[in-house]
């Protein structure tokens, strides 16, 4: 697959939902946004954001109300009948007939999709999601963690270029979300474009190497991981120490660790047995030497001010931590 | 095998292959639950027939009440309209009940995922619904043979083209219910008000001609009239309108309710949002 066709592509696409009494909400703003083959691409954002919109929009269970929506170059409002073809959709809701059990399911899914089904595929699906020891039950039989595992094998039943991933690993156990994971990222070695929605954003960090982070119905910020990441701020090395008055601490000393580029903030969230203040100093990420020498200063100075240390650690930015700042209007896009 | 070697392996894609797992899924679901798709209206013929048959039956086809069934025994009589109405609820129930319990639980977003026209997945529900009707049309008339002691010849081939533009006309109105109708009431409401009238006021129980004269203007309005005269002529050669009319009026229907129907699939009304 060449890696630089376009795989995914939303051309000021806009969404309204009807409401009752003719009223219309607005799920998406105008919105353009290109998704390249073979891509592991992230769409975050909170509750009620409008990814499951964009979701239905790609798999053609709604039309979008202004601009298109094109999987591959083909419009899906006029090709939808070949676009559905190309893409696989693990639903948030975990739904399914309940009268039929796993292997008919995904043989009457796979036909479903347009294609014969493949029952070593079939069961290749139901081993590695293993869901193989419960081929036998119906769907309602099902736990939640397996109808989620049931979800991912019913999109891939038809081999999809595309698999799209809405929230796919709620309610499943850390062990099984660890194979679940392994299988996915497998998938994506082998050339499938992955999208993915999930409130994990440990996931995304891990597995996505762009991200977009919606809000209200808009993309406000879209960066590659590593670059989105770096807004979080620096790496640090930072230490809790303890002092009889915090104010009074600062106030004497503020203009000697500004001198030092240290950075300090009092700890109200951390638990305050531990310490009463927080002093940092920045290192350029995967470096030793600078992780040497910031902690070596950082060292200098608690001898010389007599600290008294309760803690000393390492703290690296999460996207978890740039999300938040992002929604709170903190980093400016 | 690994991964690779699966994912490399060319899937064999049919274009016809959608349609027909709606149409598979459509007949494994009515199969799944057999008590309420099959036995149900088999147990309400048999009552029909016992409950006429053996009371007030008899009075109806001798002398001058043989008008009202055409001379024939009222039990033989009444099983190409019972088995004319047993076919209509199948018809108009199978679809619009699978359409709302997918709406219910959310599986309809597989049908619309689906790489279907709506002309594919009209014909899949349609589809699905004859085999509905065949098995409980071939029910009501073995139940109905039983009860009245003879089996009675029938014209297989109008039969089968009266079963399949019955279930066409009343399976396309039943999709279109299905996808419109927001709740389990408005369904009641279409059969309770609509269907069963309809039903009643069309020559299922006796001739319609007994009708007073001022109410067979109902007869034109009436589709199942005309489904009742295909079924009657096909079994016991009489009915109260020609062959021809009762095939031609049926094809019409069967235009126009299917025309809706993929109209309504193809707008998406009710099913997307
Ligand atoms: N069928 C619908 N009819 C009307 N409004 C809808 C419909 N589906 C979604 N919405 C509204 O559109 C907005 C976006 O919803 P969407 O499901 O896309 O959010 P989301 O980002 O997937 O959220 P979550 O993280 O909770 O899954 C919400 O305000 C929601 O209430
Ligand atoms: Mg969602």
């Amino acid at each position: 697959m060449n890696n630089n066709s376009i795989s995914i592509e939303l051309k000021n696409v806009t969404k309204n939902y009807k409401m009752p009494k003719g009223e219309h909400f607005q799920a998406l703003k105008p919105l353009n946004l290109t998704i390249k083959s073979g891509e592991c691409f992230a769409l975050l954002g909170h509750n009620g954001a409008g990814k499951t919109t964009i979701i239905s929009l790609l798999a053609g269970v709604n039309k979008p109300t202004t601009g298109d929506v094109f999987i591959n170059g083909l419009s899906v409002t006029n090709n939808s009948e070949k676009t559905k073809r190309m893409i696989g959709v693990v639903q948030q809701e975990l739904i399914a007939d309940s009268f039929f059990n796993l292997p008919t399911m995904l043989s009457i899914q796979s036909k479903l999709s347009g294609v014969k089904p493949d029952k070593n595929w079939i069961n290749f699906l139901l081993e590695k999601l293993q869901l193989l020891e419960h081929s036998k039950k119906t769907t309602r039989e099902l736990s939640g963690g397996m109808k989620r595992r049931m979800m991912i094998a019913r999109s891939l039943v038809h081999k999809p270029q595309i698999l799209i991933l809405d929230e796919p690993t709620a309610g499943v156990d850390i062990q099984l979300r660890q194979s679940m994971w392994k299988f996915i990222e497998e998938l994506h070695q082998n050339g499938l474009t992955i999208i993915l929605t999930t409130h994990y954003l440990q996931e995304a960090e891990d597995f996505c190497s762009r991200i977009a982070i919606m809000k209200n119905g808009e993309i406000v910020t879209l960066k590659e991981n590593k670059e989105l990441l770096s807004l979080g701020g620096k790496h640090r090395v930072s230490c809790l120490i303890e002092v009889p008055n915090v104010k009074q601490w600062i106030e004497t000393n503020s203009k000697y660790l500004k001198e030092n580029s240290i950075i300090f903030e009092s700890v109200k969230n951390v638990s305050s047995s531990t310490g009463d203040l927080k002093i940092s100093i920045n290192y350029e990420q995967g470096e030793m030497s600078s992780f040497l020498t910031s902690s070596r200063k950082l060292s200098e100075i608690s001898n010389k001010l007599h600290l008294r240390i309760s803690e000393i650690f390492t703290e690296s930015p999460g996207l978890e931590e740039v999300y938040m700042k992002i929604n709170d209007g903190n980093i400016k896009i | 095998m690994n991964i690779n070697e699966y994912l490399n392996k060319k899937v064999i894609s049919k274009s016809w292959l959608p349609g027909f797992g709606v149409f598979e899924r459509e007949v494994r679901r009515f199969f799944a639950v057999p008590a309420q798709t099959i036995l149900a209206p088999v147990g309400s013929s048999i009552i029909y027939f016992a409950l006429f048959g053996l009371s007030i039956g008899k009075m109806l086809s001798t002398g001058h009440n043989s008008i009202l069934t055409h001379g024939y025994n009222y039990i033989t009589f009444l099983i190409p309209g019972i088995m004319a109405m047993e076919i209509i609820n199948a018809g108009i129930q199978n679809p619009m009940s699978s359409i709302m319990i997918s709406k219910w639980t959310g599986t309809i977003v597989d049908m619309l995922m689906a790489p279907l026209t709506p002309f594919a997945m009209w014909f899949a529900f349609v589809c699905g619904a004859i085999i509905r009707s065949l098995i409980v049309g071939i029910a009501v008339y073995f139940s109905g043979s039983l009860c009245s002691g003879t089996f009675i010849f029938f014209n297989p081939i109008p039969l089968v083209a009266a079963i399949i533009l019955a279930t066409g006309i009343f399976g396309s109105l039943g999709i279109a219910a299905g996808a419109i109708c927001k709740s389990w009431e408005q369904i009641g409401i279409i059969l309770s008000f609509i269907i069963q009238p309809l039903v009643f006021f069309s020559g299922v129980f006796f001739s319609f001609n007994s009708f007073p004269e001022w109410i067979q203007f109902i007869r034109f309005l009436n589709p199942i009239f005309y489904i009742v005269c295909m079924f009657r002529y096909s079994m016991l050669g009489v009915s109260d309108t020609t062959p021809l009319i009762s095939f031609g009026v049926s094809s019409i229907f069967l235009i126009i309710s299917s025309v809706i129907a993929i109209q309504v699939l193809k707008s998406g009304f009710g099913l997307r949002s």
